[in-house]
């Protein structure tokens, strides 16, 4: 491995004698010592993490968050960051065939997954440089989660982002020879719908907790199954199964209540809300198009044997 | 299930309200582990819910192996629906009273005609907790007699482990009746068969609602084991290769197994499946042994470490409190 220009060790900000304990005892633990990174440095990195993750905590909080964090981890991939060759060798020993596995899981197919397993290795190395130093992706690492789970993460984001910058970079050759250019415009579609009924959604929308919104949002926008849903948050699928259940019903219930509070009867609500369960959508051509209808070509010399004479 | 309104299907896909910074990879990484405070966990919660990108990403960052062990039951029927308890609650009640009046009917017969000994009773469907669990009689380490499940609180000191890295593919399966190569999922039940395991009785399909009640054991050296007869037999179920497994409490399918260094385990289809759980409460993980697991019912639960730690949920295990 080429040498790597070394981050100059971090000045340490002053830590509280309380913190200097958590740092004294975790330090050894995080065998940061071995990964070339020395007690201040080590102590400067809990001290950064812990001033952005628990601003205004107390020492007792502080120590607590500090002793959540993957320490040896963190360690490892700090001195990653900062040139440690040693820290590299052990890093390409644990994550080398982990960024390939979780690459092909990403992309579903071994050519894309090994380009972005590549593409990501250059970051997580450092190819910028920036004031002479390499500036590598892994410093940005806190130790909050695993660092698979944090590689996992940011290979994902990286394959999201060029999935979405390659969907807008559309080839025109490929766009007329589909003869895009020719289609009409897409007509638009009304759906009629009852504002208060939207209202009444709204309200009953925002009532809901965070995790229920997002598993809303996951099974009926996203189109994801149960299952996926359900490793998302740590459950069984049966689990989210139920809570779909539950809340289509809740949800039913909370609009009509909240469609009889805007004034309207209980029937009144039940009908209204009928109404925009058959979904109605009115298209503006068939509005517009008159009633008679143009028989076909094939109709029209059947239509013409079938004259007299 | 039932179906949602159109009209929140499409408020929700309009909703457009200023969001707050995506969460960086950090934040979605530890959410993903359960390693967020509540607070936290529901500020991203709140940004999933409005952010398609972040979902996205979340759903191609979460680990393949944690997919293998989300029970794979159907959606289209949750089993634990209260039609589903109530008739099956019925027709068991049919059958223990139709089973019990025949076999009265036999020794009546029998003792009529001088026969010999009672044939065994059938022991009706009763709840796991209730029944006296033994482990499998070739199960003899030396080390000591496997103990039994039902004493919760008993913690086991380290016999050393067995080593389960001699995988013998395919014996717990195939009793099990699997025809299908192993997924993740099925080899985490009993992809591993322990030397001393007795051959077992071909195990009922698993995968169907009229699934028996096993009955569960803890060996000595923390590896779990169930019977569907009775305790005639039994077979090693592998959970974790790494943890020790000390207490477990079963209710009916439903078994939740606790060990060293907070291995939590839960199973809803009686072991076929197994999800692992990390308890954290206020941004602290359950790192201590656990030593007891109690749950009420399905949703109430409570765990007790070497250290003195309790923990308990109220959701089964979505959420957490220590006390």
């Amino acid at each position: 491995m080429s040498a790597i220009p070394k981050k100059s060790a971090r000045t340490a900000t002053a830590l509280p004698a309380e913190l200097e304990k958590t740092v004294a005892e975790l330090y050894p633990k995080s065998r940061a010592e071995s990964f070339g990174l020395g007690r201040e440095e080590f102590a400067g990195i809990l001290s950064e993490i812990a001033a952005k993750h628990a601003p205004g905590a107390s020492t007792k909080e502080t120590q607590a968050f500090c002793c959540s964090l993957r320490i040896e981890e963190l360690a490892l991939a700090r001195a990653c960051a900062a040139g440690h060759n040693q820290a590299w060798e052990a890093f390409l020993l644990r994550y080398r065939e982990k960024l390939f596995e979780i690459a092909n899981y990403i992309t579903k197919e071994s050519s894309a997954g090994r380009e972005l397993a590549d593409s990501m290795y250059a970051d997580l190395y450092g190819t910028t440089l920036r004031d002479g130093q390499r500036v590598s992706k892994l410093a940005s690492y806190t130790g909050r989660g695993s660092l698979e789970g944090w590689l996992r993460t940011v290979m994902a984001q990286e394959h999201v982002n060029r999935y979405r910058r390659r969907r807008r970079l559309v080839s025109l050759d490929e766009e007329s020879e589909e003869g895009v250019q020719f289609a009409a415009p897409e007509r638009a579609e009304v759906i009629a719908v009852d504002p208060r009924v939207e209202a009444a959604a709204d309200e009953a929308l925002a009532a809901l907790p965070a995790e229920d919104k997002f598993v809303l949002a996951a099974y009926f926008l996203d189109e994801r199954t149960l299952a996926e849903i359900a490793r998302t948050l740590s459950v069984h699928e049966s689990t989210i199964s139920r809570k779909l259940d539950r809340l289509a019903k809740s949800l039913r219930k909370q609009i009509l209540a909240n469609l009889v509070q805007r004034g309207l009867s209980r029937r009144q609500a039940q009908e209204a809300l009928q109404v925009d369960v058959r979904d109605l959508r009115v298209g503006i051509r068939e509005r517009l198009t008159q009633e008679t209808t143009n028989s076909s070509f094939s109709e029209k010399k059947a239509e013409a044997r079938e004259e007299p004479g | 299930m039932a179906d949602v309104p159109k009209v929140v299907i499409r408020r929700l896909a309009s909703c457009r309200v200023a969001l707050d910074p995506h969460p960086d990879a950090n934040l979605l990484a530890a959410f993903v582990e359960r390693s967020l405070g509540d607070r936290e966990r529901l500020q991203v919660l709140d940004h999933l819910a409005q952010c398609s990108e972040c979902r996205e990403v979340l759903a191609l960052a979460v680990p393949e192996l944690a997919a293998a062990s989300v029970a794979r039951l159907p959606a289209s029927a949750p089993w634990l629906s209260w039609p589903v308890l109530r008739w099956g609650a019925a027709i068991a009640c049919v059958i223990v009273v139709g089973a019990a009046v025949t076999l009265r009917q036999k020794e009546l017969r029998r003792v009529v005609s001088g026969a010999g000994s009672p044939s065994a009773v059938s022991e009706p469907a009763a709840p796991v907790r209730e029944a006296e669990a033994t482990p499998s009689p070739g199960l003899s380490t030396g080390n000591g007699v496997g103990v039994a499940w039902k004493d919760k609180n008993q913690v086991l000191s380290e016999k050393g482990r067995t080593p389960k890295e001699a995988a013998v593919p395919g014996r717990a399966k195939e009793d099990l009746g699997t025809a299908q190569p192993s997924s993740p999922g099925s080899m985490m039940a009993g992809g591993l068969a322990m030397p001393w395991a007795t051959t077992p009785t071909p195990a009922p399909l698993l995968q169907t609602r009229a699934m028996p009640i096993p009955r569960w054991a803890l060996t000595a050296d923390g590896t779990l084991q169930r019977s569907f007869d009775l305790g005639r037999s039994w077979e090693p179920i592998t959970v974790s290769l790494e943890a020790s497994l000390r207490a477990l409490a079963a209710n009916g399918l439903d078994i939740w197994v606790g060990g060293s260094a907070g291995a939590l385990y839960h199973s809803e289809d009686a072991g076929e499946h197994w999800l692992k759980v990390q308890a954290v409460s206020g941004g602290r993980t359950l790192t201590a042994d656990i030593i007891g697991v109690e749950f009420t019912d399905f949703e109430h639960g409570r765990l007790n470490t070497a250290s003195g730690e309790v923990w308990t949920t109220e959701d089964a295990g979505l959420t957490w409190q220590k006390q």
